[in-house]
This record gives structure tokens, C-alpha cells and sequence, in this order.
């Protein structure tokens, strides 16, 4: 009953926001309509289309992974696109893509899953990856000498142990297509839109709040139901074992270089463009950027230092929160973190501009809020497997010493997993870096000017060669960022061995 | 304790980082919450208006300041509809004394959510059309009006001359969402106002024509620059803004059949505003020649009083026959139409 209401404390903390936008608009809402299960189904549809085309898209790359060379490290580090890369840029090089070939139909459920695929897919071969190397060497020996073959090893221990992992891979992409919110706005024809679109044309234009917030109840009950079904998949847990690695054969890697090519294609246009405009313009574009002038409008340089010192404090208070929640290893916790997926970050952005309001509370701390709200259940899906594997004995340990949490923290947790909590806040800061839904709709722009909206800025008012340059230098921090903290987790690794 | 000697040693710096992480923690907390507490000076004026009107800060807010002795902060917002619902969402406790760029529709949403209070300008008999005041009970001032026009590209297509001809033209224009954005919304409204009750059988035919319905103009306007489309609906000015701005006209516009929809945009005192003086001073201000002298050129609309337009003008479309719709229509139907034109589109 204690540990329910510890869950339920913490969630509702975390749910403060959305709660007082509901009673302050709770005459409005109403479940149900033949509107909101057309949108469903379609948005349904539409996710479930997406999720099958990433799966193909991602299968063979993720397969490859588990070799061991530069090409396997580069797949790896795609995982980041769908975090950081801005949603804006990735629209201009699909539309510069789509441009080259007129007669594809450019606003239509193709060009969607189109999107979908290069934004999700990463993602889906990342936790395929995982749950492909979920098979330990020691045990696949084992069951080689014990005269199991292929299919066997297959059905009862590669299934088994894959399952739950390839399953969260799947639910993550269907969640990430269903709520997809940029890239709908801009290639989805009214036909193919999706629960967040149809929220977001609620409140800012018909200002239907009641409205806005039946289409978010549904979509948290929708997706809370399906995040259901993935969590009570049982789990196996296999500690201290060596991954499998080993060779892969020449067509993966020809077919994983071509997903590889795709991928960098869509992030590197802006890239190639600014160098392209910087050089017609002879850096006319690059002098604005640091020009005060030019500043004054669009706060270019502020908002990069507040976008990091947000990305840093958020990441930092997160990756600790996240942990503290997930040691204690219990599955109301899990699925109250993993339920936040269905939370609509438009609602979530809405509800807490209505409370920075109502509490006078600065917009540094409100964003901040609400970044501990979405990032939650991608925190607690990176720490998850180091807490699976955590030896929970020393805890008990300590705690027959007497040491409190925090020193347990301090001495044993965080010395032995230094390496997973640096990765993760390198994870999280790069998320937060390119956050784009709750910096635009929470409207802050002027208070606390931040990069993926200042980018959206320059695009939307035309400064398309200062918008490239910018989302270049986006890129280009989060990649030292990505890189710099790859090293120190790299160095921490070979320090402990 | 149980701790090893090599755990004590990764400790330390670990007490560092939580140190630094605290220090920060307290900093931003410290700056930031004074940031908020501070309050508002009391001869401080708020404005909340959208990016297109930015032009006001440096071009006729420093007057105003120097006449009345005060500090103008003018806060942009990307459309008309997120002022309101930033005003909904402050409402009893509301930051701005005034709303600039209110249309009638968006008035009617302001004015159900009670969220505006009525001021009567003594400059209003300046102004030259007493059709164009909107709002009876002065919950607005109308400062400046336009009208919608389809822009084209001449060279890639010669337009139907009208609405209806559109059907002939599969894929060819660009309109704008009316669920998220003004233009979008005046668009429908235009068609209604042409065709009245026959109105839906007209888009059953016009749908063919589009090629997307863009969130808003900026979006639809990057489209059509892309030539995804040879036409869009845009503004009866654009003509005027790219020979003042770039010398000549790439795009022409035009008002099929010369029956163009009127847009008006007003200026709202915001209820339990903090500063209602100088508020109603500013609406008192905006129907002045000096503010009103600078609408064409910077707002690209027809200012509502008497003065003289720039020559340029001469290249912006006027409507032959202007539409509108009366206000308590537009009230009652608002959502319903919109409703209406999504099952049409989506069918």
C-alpha cells in the first residue's frame, strides 16, 4: 500500500500541470464521437503502416550491429536522430527530396512513412540490437553441447530473451508514429493526421480546450493500454555475460551502408546547403548569426547558452531521478513511468504554460518540468538494463550497514555505474538540446529563447540560409556532445576493466 | 560501511559534481526566481500581438513613450489565435493590458470567453468606413484592413477567373488550414460569403483544385516559393510588397471576379488589464495620422483613416465587391463550418 502510494505521489507531482488545465477546463471534456474514432483508426493505421515499414527498414542493420567494426559503430550512433535532430530540418530536406521528383505524392500517407521510417527506424535498431545480443555466448554454447539446434535455440532461448526487448522497440515506434507531430503537420493531408495535430488545431485555433483534452484523454488511455500489454511480457535477465559478436555476412553490410547513406543523407542536407549558401554568400549568413543586430530579432546566441544550460540541468536532475525511481525495481513504478509515453506533449506544453502563469513560476523551471515529465520513460528505458543487471545484494548489504539511500548512492551506485549514468545524461542532453513540441507551443520565446525554436523561427520567416547554418551548428554541438561524453564513458569502461 | 577503497576514490569527484550540480541548482533558482517575482512598474504597458506587427517597437512605440512617459513591452506571438489563448490562459490574472490583431472571428472567441473589456475611442469617427468597426460593443478598434486574393505565378499558369473554374485546375493551389490559421479561416468564410448556402457543393468541386491545406501563410508561402503549386491564397498586397521590396512582382495577384473578403484586424483592452490608461491612450494613438501613416508600408494593409497611401499601392488589388459576413453569423457558425469543411475534405 506504502510503495502504491509512493507511485502514486510522484506520478501525480508529475502530472501536476495537466491536472490543473483539467479542472480549469473540465466543463468541456467529452469522450467519445465519430470524429475522434475516425482519427483514431486513421492515426492507427497510419502508425501501424509506419512501425511494419521501420521494422523492415531496421531489421538487417540491427542484425548487423552485432559485429564488431567502424561501420557497426556508426549504425550505433544513428540512435540520436529521432532525439535531437529538429523536426524543421528534416521537413526542409524531405521537401528539397520530394521537390526532385514531382509526380510523387507528396501529402499523402507515403511521404509520411517516408518520414517516419528515417525519424524511427534508429530507434527500432537499437532496441532489435539489443534484444538480438540478449542471447549470452556462455548459454548458446551451453545449448550447442546439449545438442540443441538452431530452430530449438531459436524458440527457447533466443525468443524468450528477445521477446520483451524487440516488443518495446515496436511499442516505442508505433507510440513515436502514432503522436508524431512536425512531420504529419507537414506531409499528412487532412486524411492522414494524427491525435497531437488534431489537439494542437483545438487549442491554438478553436481554442477548444475541452476539446484538446478529450482527444488526450483517449490517446493516454489508448496508449496506457498498449503499454500495458508490453510491460507484464516477461522479462529474463542475464547477468555479468559477454554478449554474442561476431562476423556478419557481406549482403547486411551492403544493405546496412545503404540505410547508413539514407540516414546521413536527411541529417547532412542542411549541412551541405549552408556550406553551399555560406559560400555564394561569401559567410554573409554566418556573420549574421553573430551579428547584434541581427540578435536583437532573433536571438540566436542566447539561445543556444540557454538550450544548453537547460539540456545540462534537466539531464543531470534526470538520469538521477530516473535511477532512483527504477532501483527500486517495481512494476506499478514501470508502468506508471512508461504510461507518461501517451501523455500529449501539446497538452503537457499547454498545462504548463497555464501553471507558470497561475504560479508566476519562470519559464526555465516550467520547460524543465515538463522535460522531466516526457523524458522519464526514455531515462527509465536506457537505465533499465543496468538495473537489471545491478547486483542487488550490495544494496542490501549497505543497508544492514546502516547507510542511508543517499550514501548508497554515493559509495555504491554511482562509482559502479558511472559509466551508464554519464551515458545516459549524454543521451538525455541531446534529447533536450533538440526538444522542439514543448519549447514551441509553450511560447517562450522571448523569455527563454531556445535553439530547436529559434531554428523553427529562421525556416518560418523565410531565413532559410541563416535557419541551415543554425541547425548545422545544432547538429554540430550535440555531435561534440555525443562525442565528448562517448569518451569519458569509453574511459570509465576501460578504467573499471 | 561497506565501501571499498577504490569506490572512495571515485566518490570524491562524484561530491564534486553533486556540488557544482547543487551550485547550479541554487543559481538558476536565485535568478530566475527573482526574474519572476519582480513585478510590473505601474507605468508599464504590455502589448501582446503577433510577429508581423514587431515593425511597432521601432517604429512608432518609442513616440509613444516619450508623449507619455512610460515603458512599452510588446510581446510577439505567431498568430492572432495563440494570443487568445495565451489571454484565456492568464484570464483574472492577465499580464497584458492590450491585444493587438484581433479579426472578427478570432473576437468572437475572446469575446465568449470574457476575456476582453469594451473601450470607445474617441478616434473612431476618424475613421473613413464605418462599416469596417467591427465590434458594436467596442470590445475592439479596427486599425487597419485588407482583403484575400490568390497569388499566382504567371509564368506557370494563366488563373480561372473564377472560384468555381477551379475545378479545371486539378492540383494547382495552396490554401490554408482554417483549424490553424486566420487566412485559412477567412478563405472559408469568402467562399461562404460568395456562394451562401451552395457553399458546400462548391468545395465537393474545389477540393480536386488544392494541393494541401498548409498550417499557415508562412508554411503555404515556403510551399508555393518551392513551386509545389502554381497558386496560392495569400493577400491582395503581396503585389505592392515585392515591387516596394524587391522592384518587381515575380507573383501576380488577383480577386476572382473582383468579389474579394474583407479582413479587418482591431485592438482589444484586455479586462482587469494593470495599466487601462495608457492602454486606452495607445488605442487612442493607433487611430492618430501617425500611426496610422505607417500601416502600409510596414503592415501591408489599408490604414481604416483618411490618409494618404503610398505610391506603390497602386500595385495592390482592390476588390471590386467587398464580402462579409455580419458578426453574430460568423459567431454561431464558426466551429460548425469548420467541422462541416473537414468532412468534405476528408471524404
Amino acid at each position: 500500500m506504502k510503495k502504491r502510494l509512493f507511485t502514486a505521489a510522484w506520478l501525480s507531482c508529475a502530472l501536476f500541470p495537466v491536472i490543473m488545465l483539467c479542472l480549469r477546463f473540465y466543463g468541456g471534456i467529452s469522450i467519445g464521437g465519430r470524429e475522434t474514432a475516425r482519427l483514431f483508426a486513421s492515426a492507427s493505421l497510419q502508425a501501424a503502416l509506419s512501425t511494419a515499414a521501420c521494422f523492415v527498414v531496421a531489421i538487417v542493420p540491427a542484425y548487423y550491429l552485432g559485429a564488431e567494426n567502424r561501420l557497426a559503430k556508426a549504425l550505433h550512433l544513428t540512435w540520436i536522430i529521432p532525439f535531437f535532430y529538429p523536426v524543421i530540418s528534416a521537413i526542409i530536406s524531405f521537401s528539397i527530396i520530394y521537390g526532385i521528383f514531382p509526380s510523387f505524392p507528396r501529402y499523402s500517407l507515403l511521404s509520411v512513412i517516408i518520414a517516419h521510417v528515417f525519424f524511427n527506424s534508429p530507434v527500432l535498431v537499437r532496441f532489435l540490437a539489443e534484444s538480438f545480443s540478449a542471447l549470452p555466448r556462455t548459454m548458446r554454447e551451453e545449448a550447442i553441447v546439449s545438442g540443441a539446434g538452431a530452430f530449438a535455440r531459436f524458440i527457447h532461448l533466443q525468443l524468450p530473451l528477445s521477446l520483451k526487448g524487440a516488443a518495446r522497440g515496436l511499442f516505442l515506434t508505433f507510440v513515436f508514429c502514432f503522436t508524431s507531430f512536425g512531420v504529419v503537420l507537414s506531409f499528412g493531408s487532412l486524411k492522414n493526421t494524427t491525435p497531437e495535430v488534431a489537439i494542437f488545431s483545438a487549442m491554438s485555433t478553436n481554442l477548444n480546450f475541452g476539446s484538446a483534452l478529450s482527444i488526450a484523454l483517449v490517446q493516454f488511455f489508448f496508449i496506457g493500454a498498449l503499454n500495458a500489454l508490453v510491460t507484464i511480457l516477461p522479462s529474463y535477465e542475464c547477468e555479468n555475460e559477454i554478449p554474442v559478436r561476431a562476423k556478419r555476412p557481406l549482403w547486411s553490410a551492403v544493405i546496412s551502408l545503404v540505410w547508413l547513406l539514407f540516414e546521413g543523407m536527411i541529417v547532412a542536407a542542411p549541412v551541405v546547403w549552408s556550406v553551399r549558401y555560406a559560400l555564394q554568400r561569401k559567410g554573409a549568413a554566418f556573420a549574421n548569426l553573430l551579428s547584434p543586430l541581427f540578435n536583437r530579432q532573433f536571438p540566436v546566441m542566447l539561445s543556444l547558452i540557454n538550450s544548453t544550460l537547460l539540456s545540462f540541468f534537466c539531464a543531470a536532475l534526470i538520469s538521477i531521478f530516473a535511477w532512483f525511481i527504477l532501483s527500486k525495481k517495481r512494476l506499478q513504478d514501470e508502468f506508471a513511468v512508461n504510461s507518461l509515453f501517451g501523455l500529449s506533449s501539446a497538452v503537457l506544453a499547454m498545462s504548463l504554460l497555464y501553471v507558470s502563469i497561475r504560479f508566476r513560476i519562470h519559464p526555465f523551471f516550467s520547460i524543465a518540468w515538463g522535460y522531466l515529465v516526457m523524458s522519464l520513460p526514455y531515462a527509465f528505458s536506457f537505465l533499465q538494463n543496468q538495473a537489471a543487471r545491478f547486483d542487488s545484494s550490495l544494496r542490501e548489504q549497505s543497508a544492514l550497514d546502516g547507510a542511508n539511500a543517499i550514501n548508497r548512492f554515493l559509495y555504491i551506485e554511482w562509482p559502479l555505474l558511472s559509466r551508464a549514468f554519464r551515458s545516459v545524461f549524454m543521451q538525455l542532453f541531446a534529447i533536450f538540446f533538440g526538444e522542439f513540441t514543448i519549447a514551441y507551443i509553450f511560447q517562450a520565446a522571448q523569455r527563454l529563447p531556445l535553439a530547436s525554436v529559434t531554428a523553427y523561427q529562421l525556416a518560418s520567416r523565410r531565413m532559410i540560409t541563416e535557419s541551415y547554418l543554425f541547425t548545422s551548428l545544432i547538429t554540430i554541438i550535440v555531435a561534440c556532445a555525443c562525442a565528448v561524453f562517448s569518451t569519458l564513458a569509453s574511459e570509465s569502461k576501460s578504467s573499471e576493466q | 560501511m561497506l565501501c571499498c577503497p577504490r569506490m572512495q576514490r571515485t566518490a570524491a569527484p562524484f561530491q564534486t559534481t553533486v556540488s557544482i550540480v547543487c551550485a547550479i541548482v541554487i543559481l538558476f533558482a536565485v535568478i530566475f526566481g527573482a526574474a519572476s517575482c519582480s513585478g510590473r512598474g505601474g507605468s508599464e504597458l504590455v502589448i501582446y500581438t503577433y510577429d508581423s506587427m514587431s515593425w511597432i517597437e521601432n517604429k512608432v512605440v518609442p513616440a509613444f513613450e516619450a508623449a507619455n512617459k512610460c515603458k512599452v513591452r510588446v510581446v510577439l506571438f505567431e498568430d492572432t489565435p495563440k494570443i487568445i489563448s495565451r489571454l484565456i490562459l492568464e484570464k483574472g490574472r492577465p499580464e497584458a493590458d492590450l491585444a493587438i490583431g484581433l479579426t472578427p472571428s478570432s473576437l468572437i472567441l475572446a469575446k465568449n470567453e470574457g476575456i476582453l473589456a469594451p473601450y470607445k475611442s474617441a478616434g473612431l469617427d476618424r475613421i473613413k468606413d464605418k462599416s469596417l468597426i467591427f465590434s458594436g460593443d467596442h470590445l475592439a478598434t479596427p486599425y487597419d484592413y485588407g482583403a484575400l486574393a490568390i497569388v499566382y505565378d504567371p509564368a506557370k499558369i494563366t488563373p480561372p477567373a473564377t472560384l468555381r473554374e477551379f475545378k479545371n485546375f486539378p492540383k494547382s493551389i495552396i490554401i490554408e488550414d482554417p483549424r490553424s490559421s486566420s487566412p485559412g479561416t477567412d478563405f472559408l468564410f469568402w467562399t461562404i460569403a460568395l456562394y451562401g448556402d451552395g457553399w458546400k457543393d462548391f468545395w465537393k468541386e474545389f477540393r480536386g483544385a488544392v494541393v494541401t491545406a498548409a498550417p499557415g501563410w508562412s508554411e503555404a508561402f515556403t510551399k508555393f516559393e518551392n513551386g509545389e503549386a502554381p497558386m496560392m491564397v495569400s493577400y491582395a498586397t503581396d503585389g505592392a510588397y515585392a515591387v516596394h521590396n524587391y522592384g518587381e512582382s515575380r507573383y501576380k495577384a488577383y480577386i476572382p471576379e473582383g468579389k474579394g473578403f474583407i479582413q479587418i484586424e482591431g485592438v482589444s483592452l484586455v479586462r482587469h488589464a494593470n495599466s487601462p490608461r495608457l492602454a486606452k491612450a495607445f488605442i487612442d494613438y493607433m487611430l492618430s495620422d501617425e500611426f496610422q501613416n505607417e500601416i502600409p508600408l510596414n503592415q501591408w494593409m489599408f490604414p481604416v483613416t483618411d490618409v494618404a497611401l503610398p505610391a506603390v499601392f497602386s500595385n495592390a488589388v482592390v476588390p471590386e465587391t467587398a464580402l462579409t459576413i455580419d458578426a453574430e453569423t460568423m459567431s454561431k457558425n464558426q466551429e460548425k463550418w469548420i467541422t462541416e469543411w473537414y468532412e468534405i475534405m476528408t471524404q
